[in-house]
């Protein structure tokens, strides 16, 4: 599993030909992810994924998938396998420095931000 | 032997040219009839990037003949997986990389089938099948493999295109056990014509499985927009142009979007043995005759009530 991001510090390995599948967890993520897979291949479409082009899905034969929110079943699941993640520490402020932590979240400095009323 | 040529869109000529030799493993066929199709009428109109490799081109691909050695009735495909490439092992047949060049020079006297289309997909034609009905194979193979792609058991199922695939597509998604197969678009004679062949005339609104098969961007664009929320689309039809599909509807609809292309041989088998059941009117999509010499005129202006056309060289 590959991560492929802008930002180096967040990217992971780059992946060293085509995948099986991709899955478009960023904002316009949706035309690098059509390139990134090999014909056949799977596309998830977890986001906004801006510009997505026709051609690749007919010739290559690719399947995309929408995919959005949750449902009671998958809330279960995941649930069950938080404690099993080794997720970063979220960064915890007041929901008066709602601002600030918009602010961090915007410049990428964290990844989640739990706001304390 | 006299053969079409493509020089370039528009340019359709009938020229004499020497005999095509086949190499060891080849199969030479005369070609008894050929059939036009959409494909190759919008190659005559804008060229094709997959289909001809370099100009002067044979053209056509949908044929019946005789195996000049054997003086058996064949009919062939136009083109075969390898067998052997990394799509083939995982039976991504129509993945092949090395699936090109395609078979080209059906509206000719003769045509050469390569060995590596031969081996595979070149079929004795059953005595009762008319040969004009045979040369049906290679369309509704590629119709089919849509099956492959999605499963459309008890679905509502729209097909928007009433043209020979829009058919095809038709009697494959009723014989595959779609609840009900839409026909949508084109004329009340080409929609009516569709239940012959199982389709129903209605629109594709809120369809579970939309198949596109219009050959134009619009139908790209309107099958996602038609398909119901989880609905899966199914891209049959290739367009020149880059359509920008519509992202937002993909991700906040939940929908599926799949491409099916080409064929492979076990379709081209079951088209085979589908024709020859006689189960719905094939003779009905070819609606016109013409000599190999009237074929440009036929592409460069299509009569009236026009579908498919027999070509006898």
């Amino acid at each position: 599993m590959f991560a492929v991001d802008s930002d180096p510090r967040r990217a992971g390995r780059a992946p060293d030909g085509p995948v099986g599948a991709a899955i478009v967890c960023a904002r316009g993520g949706g035309a690098s992810a059509l390139e990134a897979v090999e014909p056949g291949g799977t596309v998830l479409v977890f986001a906004d994924a801006g510009e997505l082009l026709s051609d690749g899905v007919y010739r290559r034969e690719l399947t995309i998938v929408g995919s959005r929110s949750a449902t009671p079943e998958t809330m279960h699941a995941a649930a069950a396998l938080l404690p099993e993640l080794d997720l970063p520490e979220p960064t915890v402020l007041p929901l008066e420095r709602f601002a600030e932590g918009l602010e961090l979240f915007v410049r990428r400095e964290t990844l989640k931000v739990v706001f304390v009323p | 032997m006299k053969a079409a040529r493509f020089y370039a869109p528009g340019d359709l000529r009938i020229e004499d040219v020497p005999d095509p030799q086949p190499g060891p493993g080849d199969v030479l066929v005369q070609v008894e009839l050929a059939l036009t199709d959409g494909t190759d009428l919008k190659t005559f109109r804008r060229g094709h990037p997959l289909l001809l490799s370099e100009t002067p081109s044979p053209f056509g691909h949908e044929f019946c003949g005789f195996d000049v050695a054997t003086g058996k009735r064949v009919v062939a495909a136009n083109s075969a997986p390898c067998g052997a490439c990394p799509n083939c092992a995982r039976s991504r047949e129509t993945l092949c990389d090395n699936l090109l060049p395609l078979l080209n020079g059906a509206y000719a006297e003769l045509i050469v089938v390569p060995a590596r289309i031969a081996r595979v997909n070149l079929h004795p034609v059953p005595r009762t099948l008319g040969s004009e009905i045979a040369a049906l194979v290679e369309p509704l193979a590629c119709a089919l493999h849509v099956l492959d792609i999605v499963d459309v058991e008890d679905q509502a199922v729209a097909v928007l295109g009433p043209g020979p695939m829009g058919m095809l597509l038709c009697a494959c998604l009723r014989d595959a056990g779609a609840r009900t197969v839409y026909i949508a678009g084109g004329t009340d004679e080409r929609r009516t014509l569709a239940t012959e062949f199982g389709g129903t005339p209605g629109d594709a609104q809120d369809a579970d499985v939309v198949i596109e098969a219009t050959g134009t961007a619009e139908g790209w664009q309107d099958a996602v927009r038609a398909v119901r929320r989880g609905g899966t689309v199914v891209l049959f039809s290739g367009i020149p142009n880059d359509v920008d599909l519509d992202a937002n509807r993909l991700h906040y609809d939940e929908l599926t979007l799949k491409g099916a292309f080409h064929h492979t041989p076990k379709t081209v088998r079951r088209a085979l043995t589908f024709l020859t059941s006689g189960a719905r009117p094939w003779e009905k999509l070819l609606t016109h005759q013409v000599s190999l010499e009237q074929l440009p005129g036929l592409f460069a202006d299509p009569p009236p009530g026009y579908l498919k056309a027999i070509v006898r060289p």
